[in-house]
């Protein structure tokens, strides 16, 4: 467990920045539907690609995408190949901080500029992205061992709250009967996705897997997905809910703590995924220019800056593009699901490459 | 290195240029604590809106709050907020707005703009309560407790449960209040507060049919729906027998309900109560006399609670939520559940069971 | 004792302890008598080596006298086992060989006058003793409380006008030979004229620039010493400068004081979290106060927010002046009782906190919950054990203030982000600064 800790903080920091990623959307979109369905299908099938996945890594010892990519295939599959890679990588990043900006601007200070807090979250970001991959690790540790307990405490209280309805929860519990669509299982294997990270940290964190990891793995992905969706409902209610532009806020506002000084949940929620998501953008985006930075000879801090900084204006693009969040969810949505073909596409690719890189070697 | 200096100051002045805009000492913002909408009379401005600004003063003291009520006629009521900016010196805050009061007219008529006001209002906090104010939504404002620290605070307190624990109180959050309007299974329940000189007193309450107050319970019944909601963990019921008044007093509640389709819909309520005899004008209470009136209660409230839910389904009104429960228990599509429940509930026979368990006569026998 | 015997104890001896340089190995002849000596100089009192040794040995000219001599007094004794013998040594004994005989002289060098009580780190239930400006003594208190041969001592001299003697200790068995070599190269590489001081050597061998926290423990006391020297790291020994230096040291180390190892371990526990929660209130109750006040009233209670706006209704200026104010009187403060005459400190003290405290609120120039704040602030601060981190610490609330001043909640968050990160983003000698858990189980 010791050294597997590292696994976990990028499995689970996945698993919680969901609901910026609009992954609740998708499934309340269809909660009459095929949401609650899409929910548990996701579970077995992202946990088959993180088993597949963990299990190939581990039999190369010190594991890098790059290295084994170099080694397996030719340079004009591989070239284009890590750059839509890292496209998808830096496209996670920057939807995170993209969405943080807007609900930190409507809830939050809403009249400071989108582009202002913006840029200094991504100074921030590329401040730290561009280090080494331990010493990310290590500063992500320690903002994530201060967050996580919280935020699990702020989950526990949504579930044992009075003001949680478990009548409407049950009535979309009672919808688990119909066939999962492609755009909810992609946006519900998302919690997983976490751990394709280890393409990157598996050098400086090797993971040595047991079974109890997997099931616990498992276990805590099912629920966090099953809470992302269903708190909402318990809340808002399970046809109110849509009414509402970003629902976790709104629920987190719904929530109240009676024997503290602070009353209303929204203020510490909010400061706590801004955190989460920063950390979610740090570590993919660090991911990112390091598997840009693969493709040269020579790992050089200069470049991985310039990297970033590109990273950093397709994320302003971005900000400038998508309006609104209607715009921002049709297309984080559509994403989502590119992302699980990308998954998909990366495990085959390892699971071929570790196999030949083994017999050669 | 200096480079980088220098491109950090320059990055310093940039942000410092930039911002400072949203920077508002406590001292340069009114907060508003509570927001009633009334109807008004002028057809063109329908809406009467009243705000209550709480006013800072040195020392925090028992009833020497000091507040003002500012009240516009307009059209709308953004607008109207937007007016009454036009008579204060300093930026209205609403992050504190815990009470939205809804005039007794304006939610006779037609409460749903108010409503869509408040929950896209994305300033007001979800957890703020919902009341009816009698006669209207301002003169609730206007009530001054003596016994009030802070404006508002007396309802923040009842409402909060934190203060007072009283049966007679419905109590509603914002969201809670929207969720039960848009529920198709559901209809919700608001707080009567009745302002009087010097206090309020919030005993009865309304059920709303998604548009407009449609029942109103009184105290009494409002204790029995608190019941069914077990909104409370103590209650008093009062049984009057051969000219003798007996109190109740319930400390143990369990209920649960569920629902039959054949041969006749029929929805069964099980209510335990357990509890002692807290007032009784008998002098003295042998044991078969304590079975007598547990059995006797339990029959009066059992009466009581069946007539009240069938008020409620002759009125068409839900506010116990079997129609959630419908939808909670079928595994159907949703529209026919909906289609299915509408069609049933008319019809629907209730069967009330409830169980007194009286467990002494209090302090003396 | 054979012949053969004692020359494999020669070779092994000086093999085992003759690689640190406070070793003393050394030959007398006279006539056909030789004698070798092998003692630590530290631990030795060089009186009596001199007094009952060494002259002795060109007075008496004969072995057999020479040697019932030395065996006259008491603790004397003759060695054959080399442990034994390393031991005694580690102790403060003297070996004299005289031909195949080996004689041990106790010749044990006792500090106890000469040491000072620790008073700049106290501990309640630990050890007193703290290093005194002589080198020499503050070997011996090591060496005294470090009992093994793999003990190895290494001189330096730095500074062209100073001379200063540096000691470099480490255990051999223990140390990272990396981070070893790499220490010496640094200090082979100084270049200064006067070095009078731990913290300027710590300057020195330190390549940033731009310095806020520090990466090398400076300690007085040389029990916090032996504990690390037990965990591998280098300590450095300045001459005349009282203060021992520790690489290299991470984050954490700077929130252990020697007392949480001597008390029951939940009881440190505890304290190690009271300093942490100590340092996070430290660092933002201030902007807390800027935000509550000036961005998010909203946030806190409805009460809370009223009994604050209530307190701070006549003061007239916005709420980062009335800040900033009430930190740099509070640094002035505790500057002012710092570098003062101790006669004088508690006067100065004691007229600044009346006129903080009291008057500054009554004339509302500042608000009640602000005084509050500022004390929750200072003493917060000053439960961080260690002098060099509560600095550092100190200094990191000015930029939190202002970014909560400019962003608001959003700043403070991005500066708590950015604060973590700089720590982690430190190494120190191939040491991560910021690292959890560290205790790793070792496989």
């Amino acid at each position: 467990m010791r050294e597997n800790r590292y696994f976990f903080y990028l499995v689970i920091l996945n698993m919680l920045t969901n609901v910026v990623m609009f992954v609740p959307h998708v499934l309340l979109e269809n909660r009459f539907g095929s949401g609650m369905m899409s929910a548990v299908v996701a579970v077995p099938v992202s946990m088959a690609l993180l088993i597949v996945f963990t299990k190939q890594i581990q039999k190369v010892e010190g594991f890098t995408l790059s290295k084994m990519l170099q080694a397996t295939f030719p340079t004009w599959i591989r070239v284009p190949f890590l750059v839509l890679l890292s496209a998808v990588w830096m496209t996670a990043g920057a939807m995170s901080v993209v969405v943080y900006t807007e609900m930190t601007r409507r809830f939050l200070s809403p009249e400071t500029s989108s582009l202002m807090i913006l840029t200094i979250l991504l100074l921030l970001v590329i401040g730290v992205s561009y280090l080494e991959s331990d010493l990310v690790m290590y500063g992500v540790e320690v903002l994530f061992i201060f967050v996580v307990p919280v935020i699990v405490f702020l989950l526990g209280k949504a579930l044992f709250s009075k003001s949680m309805n478990w009548l409407e929860v049950s009535d979309i519990a009672t919808h688990l009967w119909s066939l999962p669509d492609l755009k909810s299982v992609g946006a519900a294997t998302f919690l997983f996705s976490g751990f394709v990270n280890m393409a990157i940290f598996g050098r400086h964190f090797p993971s040595r897997l047991k079974p109890l990891h997997y099931w616990m793995l498992g276990v805590m992905g099912l629920s966090v997905i099953l809470t992302s969706f269903l708190i909402p409902i318990g809340f808002l209610g399970s046809f109110s809910v849509e009414r509402y532009a970003f629902p976790w806020m709104s629920t987190a506002d719904s929530m109240r703590m009676e024997f503290f000084f602070i009353e209303r949940v929204v203020g510490p929620f909010l400061l706590l995924y801004l955190i989460l998501s920063t950390l979610c953008t740090i570590v993919t985006w660090h991911v990112g220019c390091q598997l840009i930075d693969s493709l040269f000879s020579t790992p050089r801090k200069m470049r991985r800056v310039i990297i970033l900084a590109v990273f950093s204006l397709s994320a302003v693009g971005m900000q400038k593009f998508l309006l609104n969040e209607h715009l921002m969810y049709r297309f984080t949505s559509n994403w989502l699901v590119i992302r699980l073909a990308a998954e998909f596409l990366l495990i085959a690719s390892v699971v071929y490459g570790v196999r030949r890189w083994k017999k050669s070697s | 290195m200096k480079r980088r200096r220098l491109a950090l100051f320059v990055l310093l002045c940039a942000t410092l240029l930039q911002s400072g805009c949203e920077f508002k000492d406590l001292d340069k913002r009114f907060f508003v604590v509570s927001i009633g909408v009334d109807k008004s009379k002028d057809p063109k401005k329908p809406y009467h809106v009243s705000l209550k600004v709480a006013i800072p003063s040195g020392q925090v003291q028992m009833g020497k709050e000091s507040f003002d009520v500012y009240a516009v006629d307009d059209s709308t009521i953004s607008n109207a907020v937007q007016h009454l900016k036009a008579n204060v010196d300093k930026e209205f805050d609403f992050g504190h707005t815990k009470m939205l009061v809804f005039g007794k007219e304006l939610a006779e008529d037609d409460y749903r703009d108010a409503l869509d006001w408040m929950v896209r209002a994305r300033f007001l906090q979800q957890i703020a309560w919902v009341g009816v104010g009698s006669p209207n939504a301002e003169e609730v404002l206007r009530v001054k407790p003596n016994f009030e620290r802070l404006p508002s605070n007396a309802l923040f307190l009842s409402f909060g449960q934190i203060g007072v624990e009283s049966e007679f109180t419905v109590s509603r959050y914002l969201f809670d209040f929207f969720r039960a309007n848009e529920e198709p299974g559901s209809s919700p329940v608001l707080p009567i507060i009745k302002a009087r000189e010097g206090h309020f007193t919030i005993d009865n309450a309304y059920v709303m049919d998604g548009k407009r107050a449609k029942l109103r319970l009184n105290a009494d019944e409002t204790v029995l729906f608190n019941t069914l909601v077990r909104s409370q963990n103590k209650y008093e019921y009062v049984l009057e027998q051969d000219g003798k008044r007996f109190v109740f007093h319930a400390d143990q509640i369990s209920v649960s309900r569920s629902l039959t389709e054949s041969p006749k819909p029929t929805a069964t309520v099980k209510i335990k109560l357990g509890g002692t005899l807290v007032e009784s004008q008998d002098q003295v209470v042998k044991e078969q006399d304590l079975l007598k009136v547990s059995d006797q209660l339990g029959r009066k409230i059992q009466k009581d609670i069946k007539t009240l839910l069938e008020k409620f389904r002759d009125q068409h009104l839900d506010p116990y939520e079997f129609g959630l429960y419908y939808r909670a228990t079928h595994w159907d599509d949703v529209d026919q559940e909906v289609a299915a429940w509408k069609k049933m509930y008319p019809s629907l026979q209730f069967d009330v069971q409830v169980k007194v368990n009286l467990r002494g006569s209090g302090v003396i026998e | 004792m054979r012949k053969s015997d004692s020359e494999q104890l020669k070779r092994i001896l000086s093999e085992e302890l003759a690689q640190s340089d406070d070793v003393e190995d050394r030959e007398m002849k006279s006539g056909e008598l030789t004698a070798r000596l092998l003692y630590i100089k530290t631990l030795c009192d060089p009186q009596k080596v001199q007094r009952f040794v060494i002259v002795p040995f060109w007075d008496l000219q004969n072995r057999e006298q020479y040697e019932n001599f030395l065996l006259s007094f008491p603790g004397s004794q003759r060695g054959d086992r080399v442990d034994a013998i390393t031991e005694k040594l580690l102790q403060g004994f003297l070996a004299v060989f005289l031909g195949d005989e080996l004689i041990l002289f106790e010749a044990t060098l006792n500090n106890n006058s000469n040491t000072k009580e620790a008073n700049v780190e106290t501990a309640v239930q630990g050890p007193q003793d703290a290093y005194t400006e002589k080198i020499e003594t503050n070997l011996n208190l090591v060496r005294a409380r470090y009992q093994t041969p793999t003990l190895r001592v290494e001189m330096f001299v730095i500074g062209t006008i100073s001379k200063t003697k540096i000691a470099l200790l480490y255990d051999q068995d223990l140390v990272n030979p990396k981070q070893l070599e790499d220490l010496r190269k640094r200090l082979q590489n100084i270049r200064i004229e006067v070095l009078q001081a731990a913290g300027q050597l710590e300057k020195l061998i330190e390549h940033r620039t731009i310095r806020l926290f520090p990466t090398m423990m400076i300690t007085e006391r040389p029990d916090r010493t032996v504990h690390n020297l037990a965990n591998g790291k280098l300590v450095l020994l300045t001459d005349k400068a009282l203060y021992a230096l520790i690489v290299p040291t991470i984050f954490s180390d700077f929130f252990s004081a020697m007392d949480d190892m001597y008390m029951q371990n939940m009881v440190g526990r505890f304290l190690q979290t009271l300093r942490y929660i100590g340092l996070v209130l430290t660092l933002i109750m201030p902007s807390l106060y800027i935000i509550i006040t000036s961005f998010n009233p909203e946030f806190v209670r409805v009460q809370l927010t009223f009994s604050i706006a209530s307190s701070r209704a006549a003061v007239p200026y916005p709420s980062y002046l009335e800040v900033i104010f009430m930190l740099l009187m509070m640094e002035f403060l505790t500057e002012a009782s710092i570098r003062l005459p101790r006669a004088i400190g508690p006067t100065a003290t004691t007229v600044g906190g009346l006129i903080l405290g009291q008057a500054a609120t009554q004339a509302g120039l500042v608000s009640d919950i602000m005084i509050i704040i500022i004390s929750v602030v200072a003493i917060s601060n000053f439960v961080i054990p260690v002098n060099a981190m509560s600095f550092a610490i100190r200094v990191c609330k000015y930029p939190l203030v202002l970014l909560s001043t400019l962003f608001g909640f959003f700043g403070l968050i991005v500066g708590l982000m950015g604060l973590v990160f700089y720590l982690s983003s430190h190494r120190t000698f191939e040491v991560p600064y910021v690292k959890m858990f560290r205790k790793e189980r070792k496989p």
